[in-house]
């Protein structure tokens, strides 16, 4: 085929420095000729000709060979006839078939004009008369007139059509591709077009190749619109698409999530009389599995069984995929046993599939048994598979267990994913492995995962994100660390912890290293009044207990609430007080960060219904503080996971920061006076107290 | 066909040209570097490289760096410095360019 030769690109790029040293480092003839002898094509026969500047030298191949290679420099057209001289009346050997020659010209294409291409072969042909070009030649000059990228219209690319039908050779098939493909690659898609309709008004129509290629390439770049026209013109030349041509269109029009038109082609398509086959089945579960909708996947897959269509090792992964996308990780986990059954071999990306669902759900401890799993049945996990897991375990808050796969990951030299990299390094900063950060930092780089710009923006941003949370630690009045501490104890000495406190780590970093400050004033305030607000807890878990903790021990709560169950059990009459904002709150809190992802399944009607001043005295209050704590911690969380993925667009980012603070502030005055009205009623309390 | 990426700081080239573009340094960060030009990635690098060479790390406290005369110099004349604050400290010798 017409393509340039590589060889012969790395031949003429070389020569060119090498020109470009011998002129920078000598002037003189001779060791310009040394230089030229001791250059990497040395072993070739150089024929050099050195820019118009300097006069012509006769460049007398140094060694002989039976095919010499000839470097075009200039694209004068007067320079390259007389090379072309020198090569015949200094060769008496010269092969005889028209490649040689080809090459020759498709040398002095890469650098001239297609009009001085057309001359230099008419020149060889009449300076060297065994030379008769043949259909290769010709195409080296078609490719050469569609590869200009600016080219206005196609009059260079029917002058060389001409000449190729003058010559003998009329365009064929392959002279179509040729100049689709090439004119395509420079994204002259419109001429492409016209092309083959001239061509296939020409009695010479694109085979089916050409054709999807066309759709194919048209698709990605052109309107839709543009797509459906093409086809149409081309059904009146009698080209029509074919089943691949329409899977192309489907994976196309699912890929924009454009799914109205992609059951519109399918409907087509039964009207052509082609059956769905397993391909095209594949790309509508794609579909929408982009949409992350899981019940249509399992629909499409119901489908193919009903039309009797053999689902292939990627139907199941798609569907394992999309499942798991969509949280339907049960039925993902059945269409892996299905999958086995059927002597589908489940593969990484089956597995991986199936790991980022589960670290989804916050099951990475399930993932990374999965991983000793899909290992035993000799599947190798892939870089994505580590990634998938690590991002996963950071974001359970294992960072043991993620640190351990990161030296895992270290050994065998895996490279580490913009994504996961991030998360792992905040996850580091969170618990003040600053040091170990730096070291991940230092591998992502070592180990060409990332480039050292994205690296390096990463890690300061993590770190600028660490020290403002700090800061606002340090800033957030009244409440010292050791009141945090006490909060700790308050939770280490819970037993039985249920649903929400199920792992203790996932609460704790966070107070450890203060790093959301704002939230934990709130918690060690609760903490402050342990006594009433154990008591409160526990009157909130069994209404009927009699407040006989009155006095500390502070920390009894041996069954801490959980949002949906306890204060829902409550709800009918409870001793509803202030202070049960900070712990209400709190729970919402905790929860999130307990069981991230779960919330909303947890409903909390009853803090609403409850009779509490403050909460009654705001509308939808309820909603209001899951509103305000959700996307407190979901801004805060999108922050964190955004700190290397700065937006380019500085306004938006401000906006969210402004909407961020604004409800904080909410929050906070909501909080505040909250925390007024339960001080008045303490100190109203020690009064009767001290009274009695 | 990949969905809506978030855009990266490496698609910001103000961002990026600020790393990697060669400055000319202060006459302290030369003495350090041993070039006379350098990007503030590859400062932060050097630097960097010359705590972990060296051993500048508290051993209690990995993420505290003892600073050594010669840190020191470049680092505010602080002793100790935490490794959080690196960054900030080498842009310290890297002010903004004033838009061309």
């Amino acid at each position: 085929m017409g393509k340039l030769p590589q060889a012969f690109r790395r031949a003429a790029s070389q020569s060119a420095v090498s020109t470009l040293l011998n002129s920078n480092a000598s002037s003189s003839s001779s060791s310009s000729i040394q230089e030229q002898i001791a250059s990497p094509i040395s072993n070739r026969q150089s024929h050099k000709k050195n820019s118009n500047k300097k006069p012509i030298k006769n460049n007398l191949p140094t060694t002989k060979s039976n095919t010499p290679s000839v470097i075009f420099e200039s694209p004068k057209l007067s320079d390259a006839k007389t090379l072309f001289n020198s090569i015949i009346s200094s060769n008496k050997t010269l092969p005889s078939e028209p490649s040689f020659y080809s090459s020759i010209l498709q040398s002095f294409s890469s650098v001239s004009s297609v009009q001085d291409s057309i001359l230099f072969l008419n020149h060889m042909i009449k300076t060297y008369p065994p030379f008769s070009p043949n259909r290769f030649t010709y195409h080296v000059l078609l490719v050469q007139s569609c590869s200009s990228p600016d080219e206005q219209s196609l009059s260079s690319v029917h002058n060389v059509l001409n000449l190729m039908t003058n010559g003998g050779f009329p365009p064929n098939q392959v002279s179509t591709d040729l100049a689709v493909r090439t004119l395509c690659g420079c994204g002259r898609e419109e001429h492409a077009i016209e092309l083959v309709k001239e061509l296939s008004d020409r009695n010479s129509p694109p085979d089916a190749y050409t054709y999807n290629f066309l759709v194919r390439h048209l698709v990605k770049n052109r309107s839709l619109s543009t797509v459906n026209c093409f086809i149409k013109d081309m059904g009146e030349f009698g080209v029509k698409p074919d089943l691949v041509t329409y899977t192309i269109m489907i994976d196309n029009v699912c890929n924009s999530k454009n799914l109205r038109e992609a059951t519109r082609l399918l409907g087509v398509l039964s009207e052509e009389g082609y059956k769905p086959d397993c391909y095209v089945y594949n790309t509508i579960m794609k579909g929408y599995c982009m949409l992350s909708q899981g019940a249509n996947v399992i629909e499409v897959y119901k489908k193919m069984q009903d039309e009797g269509v053999e689902p292939d090792k990627y139907t199941y992964n798609t569907l394992i995929f999309g499942l798991s996308k969509s949280g339907r990780l049960k039925e993902a986990k059945k269409f892996l046993r299905v999958m086995n059954e059927r002597g589908h071999l489940p593969d990484a990306v089956t597995y991986t599939s199936l790991m980022n669902g589960m670290c989804r759900e916050g099951d990475a401890l399930g993932a990374l048994a999965l991983l000793g799993e899909m290992e035993e049945k000799g599947c190798s996990p892939n870089s994505c598979t580590y990634n998938t897991l690590l991002h996963g375990l950071c974001k359970a808050r294992l960072l043991d267990k993620g640190l351990e796969l990161y030296g895992l990951m270290k050994k065998v030299d895996i490279k580490l994913e913009t994504g996961s990299y991030g998360t792992f390094l905040r996850a580091l900063c969170r618990n003040g492995r600053v040091a170990e950060a730096y070291e991940v930092f230092d591998y992502a780089i070592e180990s060409k995962s990332l480039s050292d710009v994205a690296a390096y923006s990463t890690l300061e941003t993590t770190l600028k994100w660490l020290r403002k949370a700090r800061e606002q630690g340090k800033s957030s009045s009244g409440y010292s660390v050791s009141k945090f501490c006490t909060w700790e104890l308050f939770d280490v000495e819970m037993k039985d912890p249920p649903s929400p406190f199920n792992s203790k780590t996932k609460i704790f970093p966070i107070f450890k290293n203060q790093i959301l400050p704002t939230r934990f004033t709130l918690h060690s305030h609760a903490a402050a009044t342990g006594g009433l607000i154990s008591q409160h807890a526990a009157s909130i878990r069994n209404p009927a207990a009699p407040s006989s903790h009155a006095t500390p021990p502070l920390l009894t709560v041996t069954q801490p609430p959980s949002p949906s169950a306890s204060v829902a059990a409550n709800n009918p009459k409870p001793p509803f007080t202030p202070y049960h904002f900070p712990i209400v709150l709190l729970l919402l809190v905790s929860h999130r960060f307990g069981t991230p992802g779960d919330t909303s399944s947890h409903p909390t009607p009853s803090v609403a219904d409850s009779t509490s001043p403050i909460f009654c005295s705001r509308e939808e209050t309820s909603e209001r503080t899951m509103d305000c704590v959700d996307p407190i911690i979901n801004e805060e969380v999108d922050d964190i996971e955004n700190t290397d993925m700065i937006a380019t667009n500085d306004d938006v980012q401000k906006a969210k920061r402004a909407k961020t603070s604004q409800v904080w502030k909410h929050i906070e005055e909501t909080l505040m006076s909250a925390i007024k009205v339960e001080d008045e009623l303490c100190s109203q309390g020690d009064k009767k107290e001290l009274e009695r | 066909m990949l969905p809506p990426l978030k855009k990266a700081v490496t698609d910001n080239p103000k961002k990026v040209a600020n790393l990697i573009d060669l400055v000319n340094l202060p006459s302290i960060l030369r003495e350090f570097m041993g070039q006379s030009q350098s990007s503030q990635l590859n400062c932060f690098r050097r630097v960097w490289s010359y705590i972990k060479e060296n051993n500048l790390q508290d051993p209690i406290n990995k993420n505290v760096v003892n600073c050594d005369e010669k840190l020191k110099g470049i680092l505010l004349g602080k002793s100790k410095i935490e490794l959080t604050e690196l960054p900030v400290l080498v842009k310290l010798h890297f002010p903004k360019q004033p838009p061309k």
